[in-house]
């Protein structure tokens, strides 16, 4: 079974690592999403498992085997590029038989194999148009029939949906997700847009500057963050961070302050001591608009996107800190205007602000 | 007309010509004519007979005498205007010339011999175009021999030229390796230093090759063109890195991959390169003068050169002979003038 | 071409292609993937070596070498003999009184001839490119008029114009029409000069007129719009605007210009011979008469001839990439 493993993978181009030691592995049929800002080396190490870059150190391994060092084609992977990378000068067909004619395929098997990719992507209608005359969508198409025809253990994807517009981005998602079902191969999927990740992945690798930050299913990310970075990138709108001090540790609960406010958290086992600094995360959906009387904490209304069926909400507060709402329906507010925020207590993240980390999730 | 000089005259909006628009087309049009008239005039001449060449003033277009066959005599007579005497007003065809005196016939009454001074005669002309010059080229000297020459020295090493550059530019665009700033650093210094100024030690090389007074003593030193590798690995430059990528991914050798996706993609380059090629092949000229001393080998440029150079230049063939030369590439030209002209005002490369 | 001769060359074309995979399979076995690039340099290189800078190398050898054997083996060393021989001269403002009179003529006829030929031509192709710059018609057409004698070979430009100032040409025709006595157009020493240098403008300029026209036309069309709608005059508008923006193309025209001119032999040597007596000879023709067509073949002096020249090229040339750098850098 093709399950895919690598071992303390690093690589140099020449200043300094730009992949800091990777471990990771991917069982049979896994779709498998690496996330993370773009220069995070997401790409970097995509071609590293595709044998297209060398790896300065580590291994990789198919099926108990090791292919650090067998050659790109030779490790029945096929890989779909961001810019779609198809032959201009070929028409679709000879695209999508380009490589099965270079390992000697026999001529009526090519047929029947660039048939059958054309049928399932549906465009055996564009088979003897040059690349230069289709659309966005159907490039990627192509793209992508140009590596299921080959019946790789393994599918590569390097952002390939970021540069097709919104609409399409969607219906494209869907297809490789239901291309994904159908198939059941193995594939590793790099995007730096985290909603393409939490759509499509059975689990989310969370890159930053070269090391994996995170690894585990969308939902697992989402509720529990392991740090804060991690937070912050997953989910929309953004998480919103608060600064804290811890004052006091009385039983099961937890007494933090800020300058502008208090705030009484239920606490589980987790060890904080008084005086430590602290990051509070909390969701803007975990935030609720209140009556400025009751409320948590109090923060002007800078910008409200009211996008129909919700609407978020940019406060800020006097201390500086930016914080965002989310509301169903329409919200309605001038600009300036004072609004009082309620903190849902039992759906907050507390971080270690030193060290980034995650204390405990309630 | 008046419709047309509306057209020539609408150029700067819907004001009348200005004085520097009077100026422009003056300047165009002196322009086509220095620039086609001599041209036009060697084409021109190159279909009139020796003695039509000797005329002078000059006849723009070939005039040639009309002659005619007539009862009675072997060869075919020319006929001459008869402007003085009796016979003032007819046509007379000239049987032969005694002294000062024309030996005329009438065509319809071939019997009688009628004497006339010559002044008193003129010629009958009519427009002809005389093909003679032409095809003495190939029967009197050796033409197809320059032609063939020529043709196989521009082939050949245009496709060495093509094959030698494009893999060079290749390696050049989209690899990296040790050496590759030396080796660009070495072609952009043999940009600086062309074959004009290494004829002494290009010379002894090629003899020592044995290739001296051999075609590909012409071809060989000028097919590694730094020109040429520099043209094609801008170009090439320009080749998204990903689509190598994908053929790697398609196991497609790197071999592979500069035939069956770099070639097919340069080729605009490509044919701005072999077009560079062809024309200097086809016009070169110090360095075959070099290296050929056998009238055998000589390129048609060596024999267009070593014809006028004879003592007392035999113009007639000379000049048909060059219409020859200027054929091809004027052909070339005249196909893919538009983008020849907006090739070589990119690449700055003639 | 037909589709069908179309197939049949791509057929040809990737069968001689796939012959190739061969020796570069054994190619990357011996040497390595790492080495891959140099299997598609190597042929490349080979060539360039062996007639690029082999040549440079021993032109530096001949030149320091005498005697009319052709391989430098036998040669004999005479040291700096050839470059002092150049240089020997009583007075230097007199070409006559130099040991190797002919250079100094050849040198100096080709000072005067680029100067003269540099300045027409630069001259000519910019008020060519100006007007082929305006709102003309049938622009491509005229564009190809000025270019195409570019493509033609020298020897027929040569015998083209040749053609037209023979004795009974049609230059001569025309002067005598208008009441003039022929000229022996290419006899006469001025005469023989002025066409030289004519004639060689009238192949060229066209070639720098489609430099200096890409010039023109990348001077941004808003900068234009902007000077109108601060009103200024056409005359302005050339003076401060147009003549300003073009410098950086017209400088690297004008040293191209100078480096091809320094070399200019095919188109001289077809139409004149170097002729009358030496009023037309040049550097390079110089050096082939030495070297190649005179007995005994003085190949040390033509190689040191050869060495001088290619030091002003290489500093030409220097001086161009600079520039040229220089402008592309804003
Ligand atoms: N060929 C290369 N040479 C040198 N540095 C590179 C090269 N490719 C990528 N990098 C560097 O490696 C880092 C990661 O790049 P990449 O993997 O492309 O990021 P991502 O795909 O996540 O946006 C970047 O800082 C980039 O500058
Ligand atoms: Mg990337």
């Amino acid at each position: 079974m093709a399950e895919l493993i690598l071992k303390d993978i690093t690589k140099d181009y020449g200043d300094g690592d730009v992949i800091k030691g990777i471990n990771l592995r991917i069982p049979q049929g896994e779709f498998c999403v690496f996330v993370g800002p773009s220069g995070c080396g997401k790409s970097t190490l995509l071609r590293m498992i595709s044998g297209l870059e060398d790896v300065t150190s580590g291994a990789i391994s198919l099926d108990g085997k090791d292919i650090t060092k067998v050659h790109a084609a030779d490790r029945g992977m096929a890989m779909v590029f961001q810019s779609y990378a198809l032959y201009p000068h070929m028409r679709v067909r000879e695209n999508l038989s380009f490589a099965l004619e270079n390992i000697n395929t026999p001529k009526d098997e090519i047929i029947q194999r660039v048939g059958a990719a054309a049928k399932m992507l549906q465009i055996e209608g564009i088979l003897d148009r040059k690349p230069t005359t289709l659309s966005g969508g159907q490039r990627q198409r192509v793209a992508i029939g140009r590596s299921v025809v080959r019946e790789p253990k393994v599918f590569l994807f390097d952002e390939p949906l970021s540069n097709l517009d919104a609409e399409l981005r969607v219906q494209m998602r869907d297809e490789i997700t239901r291309l994904h079902k159908r198939i059941g191969n193995t594939m590793i999927y790099v995007t730096h847009d985290q909603i393409e990740a939490m759509t499509m992945a059975d689990r989310i690798v969370v890159l930053h500057d070269g090391v994996i930050e995170q690894s585990g299913s969308p939902l697992e990310l989402y509720d529990r963050p392991c740090n804060i970075f991690v937070a912050g990138f997953i989910g929309a709108p953004r998480m919103n961070f608060i600064e804290m001090k811890v004052t006091d540790v009385k039983g099961d609960h937890i007494h933090l302050e800020h300058t502008l406010f208090q705030l009484r958290i239920p606490a589980g086992k987790h060890h904080v001591s008084i005086g430590q600094e602290v990051t509070l995360g909390v969701r803007a959906n975990h935030l609720e608009i209140s009556e400025t009387d009751n409320a948590d904490v109090i923060g002007v209304i800078e910008r409200v996107e009211n996008l129909g069926a919700e609407s978020h909400v940019y406060a800020r507060l006097a201390s500086g800190e930016g914080l965002t709402v989310y509301k169903q329906g329409y919200f309605e507010a001038g600009d300036k205007d004072k609004i009082g925020v309620k903190i849902v207590h039992n759906k907050l993240h507390l971080f270690d602000t030193d060290s980034g980390g995650s204390i405990f999730v309630a | 007309m008046a419709r047309l000089m509306l057209f020539l005259t609408r150029t700067r909006g819907v004001k009348r010509l200005h004085w520097t628009d009077w100026f422009s087309y003056s300047y165009l049009f002196l322009g086509v004519l220095l620039m086609f008239g001599p041209v036009v005039w060697m084409v021109m001449s190159s279909f009139k007979t020796e003695t039509q060449l000797m005329e002078f003033p000059p006849n723009f277009l070939p005039y040639g005498q009309i002659e005619r066959k007539i009862e009675g005599f072997e060869n075919p007579l020319p006929l001459f205007l008869v402007k003085k005497g009796d016979y003032q007003g007819k046509i007379l065809a000239q049987s032969r010339r005694v002294g000062i005196l024309s030996h005329l016939v009438d065509p319809d009454d071939p019997d009688t011999l009628i004497k006339i001074n010559v002044r008193d005669r003129e010629p009958v002309k009519e427009f002809s175009l005389s093909l003679d010059n032409y095809s003495e080229l190939f029967e009197r000297f050796k033409f197809t021999t320059y032609l063939w020459n020529s043709i196989f020295i521009t082939v050949v090493a245009t496709l060495i030229t093509l094959l030698t550059c494009s893999m060079a530019a290749f390696a050049l665009s989209k690899y990296k390796f040790k050496g590759k700033l030396p080796a660009l650093a070495l072609i952009v210094g043999a940009l600086m230093v062309p074959h004009t100024v290494t004829l002494v030690p290009l010379f002894l090389i090629t003899k020592s090759l044995g290739l001296f007074n051999s075609l590909w003593g012409v071809i060989l030193p000028a097919v590694a063109s730094p020109t040429g590798v520099f043209l094609l690995r801008q170009y090439m430059l320009t080749i998204p890195d990903e689509i190598l990528d994908a053929a790697r991914m398609d196991k497609a050798s790197e071999w592979k991959i500069y035939w069956r996706i770099i070639l097919p993609l340069s080729m605009p380059a490509l044919a701005v390169l072999c077009i560079l090629s062809v024309m200097w092949r086809w016009n070169d000229f110090l360095w075959p003068l070099i290296v050929l001393f056998d009238s055998d080998k000589f390129t048609l440029q060596l024999a267009l050169n070593s014809f006028q150079g004879q003592h007392d230049t035999q113009w007639s063939n000379l000049l048909a002979m060059t219409v020859l030369v200027l054929i091809p590439i004027a052909t070339v030209f005249s196909f893919l003038q538009k983008y020849i002209t907006t090739g070589t005002a990119s690449s700055g490369i003639k | 071409m037909s589709t069908m001769s179309k197939t049949k060359v791509f057929f040809l074309f990737s069968a001689v292609m796939r012959l190739v995979e061969f020796p570069f399979r054994l190619f990357l076995k011996c040497f390595g993937m790492r080495n891959v690039a140099w299997f598609f340099l190597a042929p490349n290189l080979i060539f360039f070596g062996i007639f690029s800078l082999l040549p440079v190398i021993l032109n530096i050898a001949y030149s320091l070498t005498g005697g009319s054997e052709i391989l430098l083996n036998d040669r004999t060393y005479i040291g700096a003999d050839n470059f002092s021989d150049l240089l020997q001269c009583e007075d230097y403002m007199d070409p006559n009184s130099c040991k190797e009179d002919l250079f100094w003529r050849s040198l100096s006829n080709t000072t005067i001839f680029v100067f003269l030929q540099v300045g027409m031509m630069v001259g000519f192709a910019l008020i060519t490119a100006l007007i082929l710059n305006r709102k003309i018609v049938a622009r491509g057409f005229f564009r190809s008029v000025f270019f195409f004698p570019v493509m033609l070979s020298p020897v027929v430009v040569a015998l083209i114009w040749k053609w037209i100032l023979q004795r009974n040409g049609l230059l001569n025709a025309g002067i005598e029409y208008f009441g003039y006595e022929k000229i022996l157009w290419l006899l006469e020493r001025n005469w023989a000069f002025f066409w030289s240098v004519f004639v060689s403008v009238w192949m060229h300029m066209g070639f720098y007129a489609l430099i200096i026209l890409a010039g023109l036309q990348a001077i941004p069309k808003d900068v234009y719009e902007a000077a109108r709608m601060d009103a200024a005059r056409p005359f302005v508008i050339f003076r401060r605007i147009t003549l300003p923006l073009l410098m950086p193309t017209m400088t690297v025209v004008m040293l191209l210009a100078l480096i091809k001119g320094v070399q200019t032999f095919d188109e001289v040597y077809a139409l004149t011979g170097g002729g009358p007596g030496t009023t037309t000879t040049f550097i390079i023709q110089y050096i082939y008469e030495t070297g190649f067509a005179g007995s005994p073949r003085l190949l040390g002096l033509a190689a040191a001839v050869s060495l001088l020249l290619a030091c002003a090229l290489i500093i030409l040339t220097t001086i161009q990439f600079i520039v040229k750098k220089r402008s592309a850098n804003g």
